[in-house]
């Protein structure tokens, strides 16, 4: 009798093991392959719904995780990665521009508020905007600038053009005038991901506006292999001291895969260097299921705010912006396989014509929408 | 009592729509914005469905099939024990009936 309950437990067991080890890379993620396709009714799908986000127009009552530091960074990246996504989308398939255009203004109108700089003004005792010429730091203006440069591109005829061009140019300017190559982010705060941004933003103005950056781009390429990329892993480091550039966190996969992403617009080879690093050295799987490390090679940690809950030394997100990664390097297996994940997380409904991922809210659907489409280098 | 491929089938019809139906109220619920607002007072209620939901889909998922996969084999081995009894209990008769 109890053999006979015994051998029922294993062939049971045996079962689970048997179709988890095989059935849900079956079920879960069908979709990737429709996104690696530039498929027309997928990413509209889901742009739909990030155009329904921006033009709610997020503002930072959106979120309220209890720092308006946070609230106001998390409003900002919604907006600007809705641009972002939405600009990809219409570059794959230029027939939805008309339907896009509205939404992508929206969001450049909610990111160029004065409100939504409340964070930057607090840290920074002055606006972002105040003192173009003059200023310094402000570092997740890159961001902005790289934005408003997208939407440029997408629509020549946008209002922002000119605030595009005086901010870049300013970013530009304290970027060179750093000896070591650092525009902080706050006061005594320097993160190389948002150089990364400020880089992308130059990059991406000079290729539509036909100026020459190439030599302090080429500088900022050398210095962030020089001192931030990390020789173990390939990863970025998180963070750095900004009057010295010596590194002050771990590599990180949050931060790299982000700037790889940011790369891509200024420096194709640095990009591919950082995605390298992270599909080879970075990525784990488990029955199908991709992530992303968050920590380098013999570096540990629990996570932040930057990289979401790290499970298993896996973070979400280096394993969101890693879908960027694996598009460009065309690396199939591996956008299969972290989308999986994505999806198994994220869960995609359907509402009406339009899909949106269940656990992405205004921010996360805004950046899956981006990372899903990001351009092949 | 019902055939158990039945009862499976109508625990995995329930498990599913229960799991739609999740989905769906999770996202009309707008799961993160309420989970990044602590001050909201629906909030555990939110991460307690939420963290069901999920109990719920990775069992859907990863549970369920193997599931199906033991049950099916329990009833075709059974069947084949049956039908191997069946076999042998007339094979015991014929001989008994040929017994002088």
């Amino acid at each position: 009798m109890l053999r006979t309950q015994l051998t029922q437990a294993a062939l049971g067991l045996g079962c689970v093991l048997l179709t988890a080890a095989t059935g849900p890379r079956q079920l879960i993620g069908r979709d990737a392959d429709r996104y690696l396709e530039d498929d027309l009714e997928t990413e509209r799908a889901l742009a739909d719904s990030v155009a329904e986000y921006a033009s709610r127009a997020p503002s930072e009552e959106a979120f309220h995780t209890g720092s308006a530091r946070f609230d106001g960074e998390w409003a900002f990246g919604a907006a600007l990665m809705s641009i972002v996504g939405l600009a990809q989308v219409v570059e794959a398939h230029p027939e939805l521009r008309s339907r896009y255009v509205p939404a992508m203004e929206q969001a450049a109108e909610h990111l160029m508020r004065e409100e939504t700089f409340a964070f930057g003004r607090a840290a920074w005792g002055e606006g972002p905007l105040d003192d173009l010429q003059h200023g310094r730091g402000h570092a997740y203006m890159g961001y902005a600038a790289l934005a408003l440069g997208i939407l440029r591109e997408v629509h020549p005829e946008t209002r922002f053009a000119s605030v595009h061009d005086a901010l870049v140019d300013a970013l530009a300017y304290r970027l060179e005038a750093s000896e070591v190559g650092v525009v902080e982010t706050y006061p005594g705060e320097a993160y190389p991901c948002d150089i990364s941004s400020v880089i992308a933003a130059i990059g991406q103005h000079a290729r539509l506006t036909h100026r020459d950056r190439s030599a302090l781009i080429a500088r900022e390429s050398r210095i962030f292999r020089s001192q931030w990329v990390d020789g173990e892993s390939g990863y970025l480091v998180q963070s750095i001291d900004p009057e010295t550039g010596a590194p002050r966190d771990a590599p990180r996969g949050s931060g790299t895969a982000l700037g790889a992403f940011f790369w891509s617009f200024a420096d194709a080879t640095l990009s591919a260097d950082l995605d390298h690093a992270l599909l080879t050295q970075g990525r784990a799987e488990f029955v199908g299921f991709g992530g992303i490390r968050e920590y380098g090679q013999g570096h540990l940690g629990v996570g932040d705010i930057d990289s979401g809950p790290v499970l298993f030394g896996v973070s979400v997100s280096a394993t969101g912006f890693a879908l960027s990664a694996a598009r460009r390097a065309r690396d199939e297996d591996a956008f299969r396989s972290l989308f999986r994940t994505a999806a198994l997380f994220g869960v995609s409904v359907s509402h009406g014509e339009g899909a949106r991922f269940v656990s992405g809210g205004p921010l996360g659907n805004a950046i899956m929408l981006a990372m899903l489409t990001a351009r092949p280098l | 009592m019902k055939h158990p491929l039945v009862r499976l089938l109508a625990l995995s019809l329930t498990l599913i729509a229960l799991h739609e139906v999740l989905a769906f109220g999770l996202d009309r619920a707008e799961l993160i914005e309420r989970l990044l607002s602590p001050g909201d007072p629906s909030v555990l209620l939110v991460l307690f469905v939420g963290v069901c939901f999920y109990a719920l889909r990775l069992g859907l998922f990863f549970v369920l099939p193997g599931v199906w996969l033991y049950t099916v084999l329990s009833v075709l081995l059974k069947a084949l024990r049956h039908r191997r009894e069946a076999a042998d209990r007339s094979l015991h008769a014929a001989s008994h009936r040929a017994r002088p």
